[in-house]
């Protein structure tokens, strides 16, 4: 029975990062950018999972809602305003573009790799009920990181209000 | 053992959100009728049997079946196949944290009715609802049309307005409770009525009720399928199967925002005044009222029934009354049948905890329905809004009383405590 | 069975990814898309380091860029879109009112 669950999680595991990793490489591979969000919001979703299964059911389903849910719903919106039909995937600028983005990229994740391949290689610890209870992340946020709520909350509302300053159509007078 | 049973939950929880919908459908032709002084649908039968109407919804299933499937130059196919089933998937899938009934042990093997017990089921709720708008913002922009294309953008702002309000008002409940799994929040309820949240928080329900309004998309919020306005809005361009999907998914969201509000306002699975723990203990009594009583009532129905069969058509149609009579009285008469013969053997251990899921599931389902009557009593009543006056109402007037709710919630329960 | 490395290579290969989007694609849309997933991915590094030490600091610092991911979208496509006000475009190749 242990052995199962064992292996469930293991192949749920690599179902999970397989799709995020597919959808990521979709995401930036698309000609048209709506179909780029679409497999982006496919990356996002994939990674709520991967949190689920990482003990953190309450940012599993705030991944969903913010991320997935509000956030790239934004961004479709923005996308359809100003949707410009496809473009070309071949860089203006750099000329054989996607062979010098794929090798450079190669060398960023092989040192990185190499970084963190050291042991030990060990399975998660046990976690009880109080991991995953929102109880616990409710106390450390309010408790440790009190003050960084404070300021993430007063980012909040000064992102919002440069938002909508910023994107409100000039209407002074005079003016069309 | 345990993947069995749990796929068991799954289907048969699936199956009643889904055999919902034609119920719904029925319920809300025959409700706008009355409210329109008239009679509604009532001429569709198999053989005799009308049943009121009913049989309209397998009518219409057979119609968007067999409609012509008119092939659209879709701006973007995936997602205009893709969309009404993302719209369908939605709501069903928001019912695996809603509980049907309290954990009951059957002989030491401990059952719920309730597909998943989330630790953050509120939140779970709330994500998966907001994934429900990419299904009209897709529909609208995959379809290559202008008028669905600014049906989806009134959708989309429409529906995120409201989640919102939503949040907040779900937000003063999750502080009563003092936890976000939904079991929680109906167990904290108790069974009295006078403390089930819609009267511990009745601007919060007030709020929610708006807001659900406002996620279904239900006149008086009505505006993006628009019907003397933009044509159908984002699914114009639909028809047949995938009109049907929406059509479904449309009346499953409404189904299920009325179940998720039982479940956080009118107690979920809490049969009013009857504590479960007393109907456990009192099983004897318990069924020796029920039974009879049921046998009884199935047979008075029956003869009531029965009585009113007068030959006004002069055709097969006049038998319906005796038939669904006939079948009553048989009905009662069986169970007095089973009273006499199986009596007096001993009760088998499952059954009070059977009898008790099944009951309080029923409570739940009923609350659902009055809630769903509500929602088509507002449809027919009220004339739709302006998108401005819509925009006003979500952003201006619901969501700062949203969050006066929040912190004078939040005042009380420091106060005194919980 | 899964290990915490297998979390972290998981990690290194959406951000590598996302790296690789900012840089190579050049429509500004696209760009900002490709910094979500490098945003997503630090997330995952984050939850799985919390796991295996069993300290909730990671959930927490996680939330908390989440709000930021939030709160950097906003901002930046209503740049985009007053941008695109100005001069119709949205590729970064042509926003170049600053040069010379």
């Amino acid at each position: 029975m242990v052995g199962e669950m064992q292996s469930m999680n293991t192949i749920l595991f690599y179902l999970l990062a397989a799709s995020a990793v597919f959808s990521a490489l979709a995401t930036i591979t698309r000609r048209s950018p709506p179909a780029s969000a679409i497999w982006l919001v496919v990356s996002l979703l994939s990674v709520a999972g991967i949190f689920g299964m990482l003990g953190a059911p309450f940012l599993a389903a705030l991944q969903v809602l913010i991320a997935a849910g509000a956030v790239m719903v934004l961004f479709l919106f923005v996308i359809m305003l100003v949707d410009q039909g496809e473009e070309s995937l071949r860089p203006r600028i750099v000329s054989f573009g996607r062979v010098l983005g794929a090798v450079a990229s190669g060398y960023l994740a092989l040192i990185l790799i190499l970084a963190i391949w050291k042991p030990p290689f060990v399975e998660a610890p046990k976690s009880g009920a109080a991991y995953e209870a929102p109880l616990t992340l409710a106390l450390a946020v309010v408790g440790r990181y009190a003050l960084v709520l404070e300021l993430v909350g007063v980012m909040l509302l000064v992102a919002a209000v440069a938002a909508i300053s910023l994107a409100k159509r000039d209407t002074t007078a005079g003016e069309g | 053992m345990d993947m069995v049973v749990a796929l068991a939950k799954v289907a048969v929880i699936f199956a009643m959100v889904v055999g919902f919908v034609p119920v719904l459908i029925w319920m809300e032709r025959k409700g706008a009728a009355y409210i329109q002084d008239r009679r509604g649908p009532n001429r569709a039968s198999i053989m005799c049997v009308r049943a009121g109407g009913f049989l309209h919804s397998i009518a219409d299933a057979i119609k968007l079946f067999s409609k012509e499937e008119v092939a659209v130059a879709a701006a973007f196919r995936p997602a205009y196949l893709a969309a009404p089933i993302i719209a369908f998937f939605v709501a069903t899938v928001t019912v695996a944290v809603v509980p049907f009934s309290e954990p009951a042990s059957f002989g030491g093997f401990p059952f719920s009715l309730q597909v998943a017990d989330l630790k953050a089921g509120l939140v779970y709720v709330l994500a998966v609802s907001s994934l429900g708008v990419y299904a009209v913002m897709l529909a609208g922009w995959a379809s290559g049309n202008k008028f669905s294309l600014l049906g989806a953008m009134r959708a989309c702002a429409q529906t995120i307005s409201y989640e919102l309000a939503i949040g907040l008002a779900a937000l003063a409940l999750f502080m009563l409770a003092g936890s976000l799994s939904l079991s929680a929040i109906v167990e904290d309820q108790g069974f009295w009525p006078w403390r089930w949240n819609a009267v511990r928080q009745p601007l919060a329900f007030a709020i929610f009720f708006t807001a659900m309004l406002a996620e279904a998309r239900r006149l008086p919020f009505d505006l993006p399928e628009g019907e003397s306005e933009i044509v159908a809005g984002y699914h114009t361009e639909y028809s047949s199967m995938r009109f049907a999907m929406f059509f479904m998914g449309e009346y499953a969201h409404i189904a299920v925002g009325s179940m998720i509000m039982a479940t956080l306002f009118l107690g979920g699975w809490q049969l009013p005044f009857c504590e479960s723990g007393w109907i456990t203990e009192n099983f004897n009594l318990v069924l020796a009222v029920v039974w009879p009583g049921a046998a009884l009532a199935l047979i008075a129905v029956g003869a009531m029934l029965a009585k009113r069969f007068r030959r006004a058509y002069r055709d097969a149609r006049d038998f319906e009354p005796l038939l669904f009579g006939a079948l009553a009285a048989a009905a009662g008469l069986a169970l007095l049948a089973a009273l006499a013969l199986g009596g007096g053997e001993e009760i088998p251990a499952w059954l009070p905890a059977a009898f008790l899921t099944a009951l309080q599931t029923l409570t739940l389902l009923a609350k659902t329905l009055i809630l769903c009557c509500a929602f088509i009593w507002v449809r027919w009543t009220l004339p739709r809004f302006r998108y401005d006056q819509l925009m006003h109402l979500g952003w201006k007037v619901l969501l700062p009383l949203a969050m006066i709710n929040v912190v004078v919630t939040a005042v009380a329960v420091l106060m005194y405590g919980g | 069975m899964v290990t915490l490395q297998h979390h972290l290579i998981l990690s290194v290969a959406l951000f590598v990814i996302g790296a690789t989007g900012v840089v190579v694609r050049r429509n500004v849309l696209v760009m900002f898309m490709s910094v979500e997933i490098m945003l997503a991915s630090v997330n995952v590094a984050l939850l799985a380091f919390s796991r295996w030490t069993l300290l909730p600091n990671g959930q927490a610092l996680a939330m908390f860029i989440m709000a930021v991911m939030a709160a950097e979208a906003a901002v930046g496509l209503a740049l985009v879109v007053a941008f695109f006000r100005l001069r119709r475009t949205v590729f970064v190749d042509e926003m170049k009112l600053l040069k010379g």
